[in-house]
């Protein structure tokens, strides 16, 4: 494994309620750049939760965020879209009623002024040959299959080139063959220098992607490690993955 | 320029210009009445022009088109009569004033969305009306403020000036909704939620197409009044507002030529009930209502809607 450089994403201590239960309770954790981060953790255990507090969908009520170094705390989430932190939703979100290129555009349109119309088109066929799209870039994007959708998702959150990628259960209802695109498309953009953040309900996905992994259990982290330390840590086994397999 | 010589290719772009020779040559041998109906028409088309914008494009259902037809309509009155600026200061003025109005309203209505948004704007308007009501020592509540000087003199001039307003808005519209701005209203109107995560700032585009279309409509607002010389608070109750969604709606939200085709409809055919008998004329209110329900029933994408679904049908016919 390449050596894990600085920090790019901290979060500290930080706490969402949402009417008196604690989604997120006082969680602490770095990300360090060129990594792959994965999030486990049962149903409801404040996942998802923490996308939305980082990209600014909600509010915390304490703890902060820091963003290669500032503090992105409860910021909106344009701004942070802008700062350089890309994300994909649990289920899918695209714009139905455009093609696959205006949705492509529209991912681009917030900073394409500072580029040409050649280089943006350049980049466009990139992206649409990276994700398995370029076949369908005049489709309407509510035609298109769940998992092309679901690639269609990471191609504009991958278009203006990320430093973060917060990958919220890319493969949720794909075939195994198809799995395994992701997996290896995850993998290549790794390699492009982008940091992932990734949630996981696919236990193979995650244990094949990820570098290190997070354990979260009632919003408080309750392990963390390699994927091999943590298929055998006891808290892990009791919480998660269910006593009579201890 | 690729651009022009591709519209010279165009058939529709003949169709247009022959529309727009019609429409320049009409009220030249129209009577008094039908130039007055053409008038009244052409300023519904342009608050429908408007409101289509923050409907059709952004898919915000406001009902208080006519709150800003008011608010240019006494900017121009009270310019005038009040504080003796000349018509076209006050039509300079217009704009302005309706542009930091629709801003302010902006700030707390586009927080809501769909029926909330459409209710609230509905209790805005009502406000404003009776705000007009009560202060009956500006705005001359029903009683009204009369001698509002006119921009020109001849009513033929303020039908050309309403039809320059209507290709302004027409060019704009579509300079718009091909450009970037254009994107980020649609990307607002299908996932709101979804846009500020490519670094959208939505509420920035939302306010400020909110505000000019307001704008936009208070010069049609100013330019009306200035031609009838006279503004009451009756011109703006929470009824009128209904209209110009009514042109929206039927023309085909979401589309530059539709509210053109919505006002012929709404505001331009129940006139022909005005010329028979009186029993005939009762029923012109009920006219809007019906032809409203047909067209939404039939043509959700309203009468361009139909007018594409047609030429669709005939092109595949073509082929075949």
């Amino acid at each position: 494994m390449a050596e894990l450089g600085k920090p790019i994403l901290e979060i500290k201590d930080l706490c969402k309620n949402f009417g008196g239960i604690a989604a997120v309770d006082g969680l602490s954790f770095i990300v360090r750049q060129g990594e792959i981060l994965g999030l486990l953790g049962p149903n409801g255990s404040g996942k998802t939760t923490l996308f939305n507090l980082i990209t600014g969908v909600f509010d915390s009520d304490s703890g902060k965020v820091l963003f290669q170094e500032h503090d992105i705390t409860n910021e909106e989430s344009f701004k942070i879209a802008l700062k350089g932190i890309s994300r994909t939703f649990q289920s899918t979100k695209v714009f139905p009623f455009q093609t696959v290129l205006d949705n492509i555009a529209i991912a681009m349109i917030a900073r394409a002024h500072k580029r040409h119309g050649h280089e943006a088109s350049q980049r466009i066929d990139k992206v649409l040959e990276f994700t398995l799209l370029s076949n369908v870039r005049n489709a309407r994007a509510g035609d298109l299959t769940h998992a092309q959708q679901r690639r269609l998702m990471v191609a504009m959150a991958l278009i203006e080139d990320p430093e973060l990628l917060l990958l919220d259960e890319i493969t949720a209802g794909m075939s195994g063959e198809e799995c395994n695109e992701m997996i290896e498309m995850a993998r290549k953009i790794r390699e492009r220098g982008i940091t992932i953040v990734l949630i996981e309900h696919n236990m193979r996905v995650a244990m094949a992607l990820s570098d290190r992994v997070l354990v979260l259990n009632f919003g408080k982290k309750i392990a963390e490690g390699t994927p091999g330390e943590i298929t055998t840590n006891e808290a892990v086994l009791e919480a998660y993955l269910g006593r009579e397999e201890a | 320029m690729g651009t022009i010589s591709d519209l010279l290719k165009k058939k529709s772009t003949y169709i247009f210009l022959a529309a727009l020779i019609f429409v320049v040559i009409l009220p030249l041998y129209s009577s008094g009445y039908v130039l007055r109906v053409m008038i009244t028409m052409a300023s519904g088309i342009i608050a429908a022009m408007c409101l289509n914008v923050v409907l059709g494009y952004m898919g915000y259902p406001s009902l208080c088109q006519n709150v800003f037809f008011g608010v240019g309509a006494y900017t121009m009155a009270l310019a005038t009569v009040k504080l003796g600026f000349s018509p076209w200061t006050a039509l300079l003025l217009s704009p302005i004033v309706t542009f930091i109005i629709g801003y302010l309203a902006a700030i707390p209505f586009l927080k809501l969305r769909s029926m909330f948004f459409a209710i609230a704007t509905l209790a805005f308007t009502g406000v404003v009306s009776a705000v007009l009501v009560n202060l009956p020592k500006i705005t001359g509540s029903n009683a009204g403020l009369r001698g509002i000087p006119r921009l020109v003199k001849s009513d033929v001039t303020f039908f050309y000036l309403e039809i320059a307003l209507i290709l302004v808005i027409l060019v704009l519209t579509v300079i718009m909704s091909r450009s970037f701005w254009g994107k980020i209203l649609i990307a607002i109107r299908e996932d709101e939620d979804l846009a500020p995560h490519f670094g959208i700032n939505t509420t920035r585009y939302k306010r400020l197409t909110f505000a000019v279309t307001s704008a936009a409509t208070g010069v049609a607002g100013a330019i009306f009044f200035s031609y009838q010389t006279f503004i009451s608070s009756n011109y703006f109750t929470i009824g009128s507002s209904f209209t110009a969604l009514a042109v929206a709606v039927v023309g085909g939200g979401g589309t530059a030529l539709g509210p053109i085709f919505g006002g012929l409809v709404v505001v331009g055919a129940p006139e022909a009930f005005r010329g028979m008998s009186e029993a005939m004329s009762l029923w012109r209110p009920a006219f809007v209502g019906i032809v409203l329900v047909v067209v939404i029933l039939l043509s959700p994408g309203g009468i361009v809607g139909i007018f594409q679904s047609v030429t669709g049908y005939l092109k595949k016919r073509g082929e075949k």
